[in-house]
């Protein structure tokens, strides 16, 4: 296992607060060009799994590689430089404008007194192009609808770069037209080398999107493989609980409820 | 309406300053105005006198007014909180109670009282600080720093109340903030913290956008929050303690200039930083030179002038603002 | 979650509690009274020398701290419930500001006494209450929508402190009795004011109890209320209307005390649960003990010098909160 082709790899991590254990030895790897979704019941540990990827909790056992060096050492500024996150937690930024919060993604590249490099404002342009939202660029982001704030702030993720791209719940508040559009741009990211990483409710779209799904039961990883590999009607039950079957449409998987 | 703004702002403040120099019971001729800001003393006689009396007061509330409103709005981008204001960290119940004690219990002389207003001002707020230190940024600065100021106001109030009403009612009105007795060497102790901390606050905005966006997203910027937050708290602290130290509290202003230059200029804390402070410095200074000269003989005192001034233009703003998205 | 099966014993509790704090209260102080005595001075009133301190000195502050501390704790109640908002109180919306600014004015400048302050008290507070609701819609939709309401009751709160000092300061010895009152002294009422303040308080305590199986479907959501059925602007305007007057009657008898009407109400909340009349009751009982307790931690921590109760309360509230806050932090629930 290269370090080199993998940016995200995770040796036996475990994760608790006091003796409760929220995530217990996970070990996977994610490579350049790949989008990896982390699926699984609520409560399972996705999210608690992305933000260590993301450097924002410490795990209390095992440890992340980023790009091949212990994430333990980085510098949070580093970090920032390898790894971007679209957190869920919103936060309120008042009356920001949309060009000026995508801007901020560039945070980690600039220096002390901070000057836009024409490499900053073409990343930015890009990154609005991108997550669709160039046409709001002057609006302040409090008069958005949610899904627009959502765009806006997957812009800002965008213009980060780096090697990993984080996504935790990304098509939240999004119509199916931007949910295609953002986990096509997810897509396209893998494909310019990046390896991305989204945590998704959706089956249909983790299965379309996805090269690989992990799927975390009570702290676990229950199974990692393509789609059609650990998508079958006993791991629905196993981990969901639910009695379910499995229609398949090309790539695409839908459970629907078996009666 | 932004770059207006940037233009007006520093223009209304020199008129301000204009304007303040002439208010008074001696009457001031231009060319003694323009004497008494002339660099170096000044040989006439009225314009001498500006510049002993007037021209302090005028520094001290251009300074304070800055100081107060740039620790206001740090620490309400700290705590993500628009409620956020110096008076919350304890920094002014801390300072006021500390020269309060030192007059009424300790009987310190006047000069050894502005430092004790520092030292409690910074002591509170280092307090507030360690006890909070665990959520930060969250609600956790506001609680506790609420909660001290409700204990350290009750010990004032305990103070206060020890004399009569004549006693009370000064107190009280000095416990709101006056630049009444600001002294040459008031204005130099300001201006020696002010060309310290206003420049690093300044410095400092440029990680203040990113705060705002919640903790993670801040970190995953690349944003070391847990050595930010505790740094800027301090840069808040330090900013507040000089001023309440020289002229009370003045209440109200840290809480609204942050607000009113936000409506203005809009959303980045680039602009807004200087911006809340040029409202600082514009809105005490016109309070205090309003409240000593439109009801002769009756001089209302700054803090009590900014309150009801910085009420205005923070609705105002608060109009402005919502007639049109700001453009 | 609480039991409501449980809900009567805890009141009971609650009510010995109060009972039991009125005693003491009666008991204690600068000189040490029996209750043998307190009892004989109340059955059958003489002019011995403890059964007027009991008369004219221990119960008059019994009452009003009784009085004031029911009407500030129900009132905060009834508010944080209809406005949805766990930071709202008499003081933190401003009405307890804009009574304490109008009683000011209108000794000033009207030369009104006693009961005649009323009227000024309550259309001070009323106005503070409509501007603090007028300016929060002004600055809304920067955020925490309940921070709005809180951000522009404190800028209002500000505003009438700052110009009650100021009245204040322009004749300090004309105000020489005002300034107990104006940090809260029970000590210092007006014994005029019990009797004017008592009735419409009562009545609007009683509104208030009626109104709270309906002020529950509130809580839902004006939205929900208004599918049930229910005028939801009018049982809110109601409401506050009862709040204000209660917050009145406390604020024109005994002066405005702040704290108790924040905190009580979630005290309330924590043992009696959100719903129905229960958790009002509750404030009954819990803010005269709150007050009554700082009463007599009043005239005893430093007798025989009597402090101030509002500044006791605050003194008290203030170190619980930060110790609570302390305690909460230490085991790491931010």
């Amino acid at each position: 296992m290269a370090a080199r082709g993998c940016p995200v790899i995770l040796e036996r991590l475990s994760f608790g607060y006091g003796r409760g254990r929220l995530l217990e030895d996970i070990s996977l790897s994610v490579r350049r060009g790949e989008v990896l979704a982390l699926v699984g019941p609520n409560g399972s540990g996705k999210s608690t799994l992305l933000r260590l990827m993301a450097g924002l909790l410490q795990p209390v056992a095992g440890r992340v590689l980023i790009c091949g060096e212990n994430a333990a050492r980085l510098s949070r500024r580093a970090y920032a430089r390898r790894v971007a996150l679209l957190s869920q937690q919103g936060g309120a930024p008042g009356a920001i404008r949309v060009r000026d919060l995508v801007a901020m993604g560039r945070f980690p590249h600039q220096g002390w007194l901070r000057r836009a490099s024409a490499a900053d404002r073409a990343a930015v342009a890009q990154a609005m192009e991108d997550a669709e939202v160039a046409a709001l660029a002057g609006r302040p982001v409090n008069t958005l609808s949610g899904g627009q704030a959502q765009r806006a702030r997957m812009a800002m993720t965008l213009a980060q770069g780096g090697d990993v791209l984080l996504l935790d719940e990304p098509t939240t508040y999004l119509d199916l037209r931007h949910q295609f559009g953002l986990l096509g741009r997810a897509r396209r990211a893998a494909a310019e080398g990046r390896a991305v990483v989204a945590v998704l409710h959706d089956f249909s779209l983790a299965s379309l999107y996805a090269d690989r799904l992990a799927v975390l039961h009570e702290g676990r990883l229950d199974g990692i493989g393509p789609a059609a590999q650990v998508l079958d009607a006993a791991a629905l039950a196993r981990v969901f609980g639910v009695s379910a079957r499995l229609l398949r449409d090309g790539p695409a998987i839908f459970p629907v409820p078996r009666d | 309406m932004r770059r207006v703004l940037l233009i007006l702002a520093p223009a209304a403040c020199a008129a301000l300053v204009w304007w303040a120099l002439g208010q008074g019971l001696t009457e001031a001729s231009a060319a003694e105005r323009l004497d008494a800001l002339w660099p170096g003393a000044s040989a006439d006689p009225v314009a001498a006198r500006l510049e002993a009396l007037r021209l302090p007061r005028i520094g001290a509330a251009l300074l304070a007014g800055a100081m107060i409103s740039a620790s206001g709005l740090l620490l309400q981008v700290v705590a993500r909180n628009g409620l956020a204001d110096p008076g919350l960290l304890g920094v002014s119940q801390g300072g006021v109670l500390a020269i309060l004690a030192g007059a009424a219990l300790f009987d310190l002389p006047r000069a050894a009282l502005v430092p004790a207003g520092l030292f409690g001002a910074m002591a509170t707020a280092a307090a507030v600080l360690l006890a909070a230190r665990r959520s930060l940024a969250g609600g956790g600065l506001i609680l506790v720093g609420i909660a001290v100021n409700l204990l350290l106001g009750s010990v004032t109030e305990l103070i206060m109340t020890s004399g009569g009403m004549a006693q009370y009612a000064r107190l009280a009105v000095w416990s709101r903030g006056s630049l009444a007795g600001v002294s040459a060497a008031d204005l130099a102790l300001l201006a020696a913290w002010a060309a310290v901390l206003l420049p690093l606050a300044l410095l400092s905005g440029r990680w203040l956008d990113p705060l705002l966006l919640g903790d993670d997203t801040a970190r995953s910027l690349g944003i070391e929050t847990r050595l930010l937050l505790p740094v800027l708290v301090l840069l808040a602290a330090a900013l507040a303690a000089p001023v309440v130290a020289v002229c009370g509290p003045v209440s109200f202003l840290g809480l609204i200039a942050g607000h009113v230059a936000r409506r203005l200029t809009g959303g980045r804390m680039t602009v807004v930083l200087p911006g809340a402070m040029l409202t600082g410095s514009c809105v005490l200074l016109a309070a205090d030179t309003a409240g000593r000269s439109l009801m002769p003989p009756v001089a209302v005192p700054a803090g009590i002038a900014t309150s009801v001034g910085g009420f205005l233009v923070f609705v105002f703003a608060a109009r402005l603002s919502q007639r049109g998205p700001a453009a | 979650m609480t039991d409501p099966a449980r809900h009567p014993f805890t009141l009971a509790l609650l009510a010995v509690l109060c009972v039991g704090l009125a005693a003491v209260h009666q008991s204690f102080g600068a000189v040490w009274i029996p209750p043998g005595t307190v009892l004989s001075a109340l059955a059958a009133p003489s002019d011995g020398f403890l059964e007027t301190v009991v008369l004219r000195q221990r119960l008059p502050r019994l009452e009003v701290a009784a009085f004031a501390g029911a009407a500030l704790a129900v009132a905060g109640f009834a508010l944080q419930k209809v406005l949805r908002n766990p930071l709202v109180s008499p003081s933190t919306l401003g009405i307890s500001g804009g009574a304490a600014l109008a009683v000011v004015a209108g000794q000033f400048f009207l030369a009104l006494r006693g009961g005649s302050l009323l009227l000024p008290a309550t259309a001070g507070a009323g106005t503070a209450l409509m501007a603090t609701l007028a300016l929060s819609r002004l600055i809304a939709g920067q955020g925490d929508p309940r921070l709005d309401l809180v951000l522009a009751g404190s800028m209002v709160s500000m505003l009438c402190g700052a110009l009650t000092t100021f009245l204040v300061s322009l004749d300090p010895q004309a105000f020489d009795g005002l300034m107990r009152w104006l940090v809260g002294d029970i000590g210092l009422q007006d014994s005029r004011a019990l009797p004017l303040t008592a009735g419409p308080a009562a009545a609007a305590a009683a509104g208030l109890l009626a109104l709270s199986r309906t002020t529950d479907l509130l809580a839902a959501g004006d939205d929900t209320a208004r599918a049930l059925g229910l005028a939801a602007g009018a049982v809110t305007w109601m409401t506050v209307a009862l709040a204000v007057v209660l917050a009145v009657a406390a604020v024109a008898t005994v002066g405005p005390i702040g704290f108790l009407g924040l905190v009580v109400p979630h005290m309330a909340r924590l043992l009696l649960g959100e719903a129905g009349p229960a958790p009002l009751a509750g404030c009954l009982l819990l803010g005269p003990a709150m007050l009554i307790l700082a009463d007599i931690l009043a005239r005893c921590l430093m007798a025989p010098q009597v402090m101030i109760t509002g500044t006791v309360m605050g003194l008290i509230g203030g170190a619980a909160f930060l110790a609570l806050l302390l305690r909460l932090g230490r085991r790491g629930l931010e």
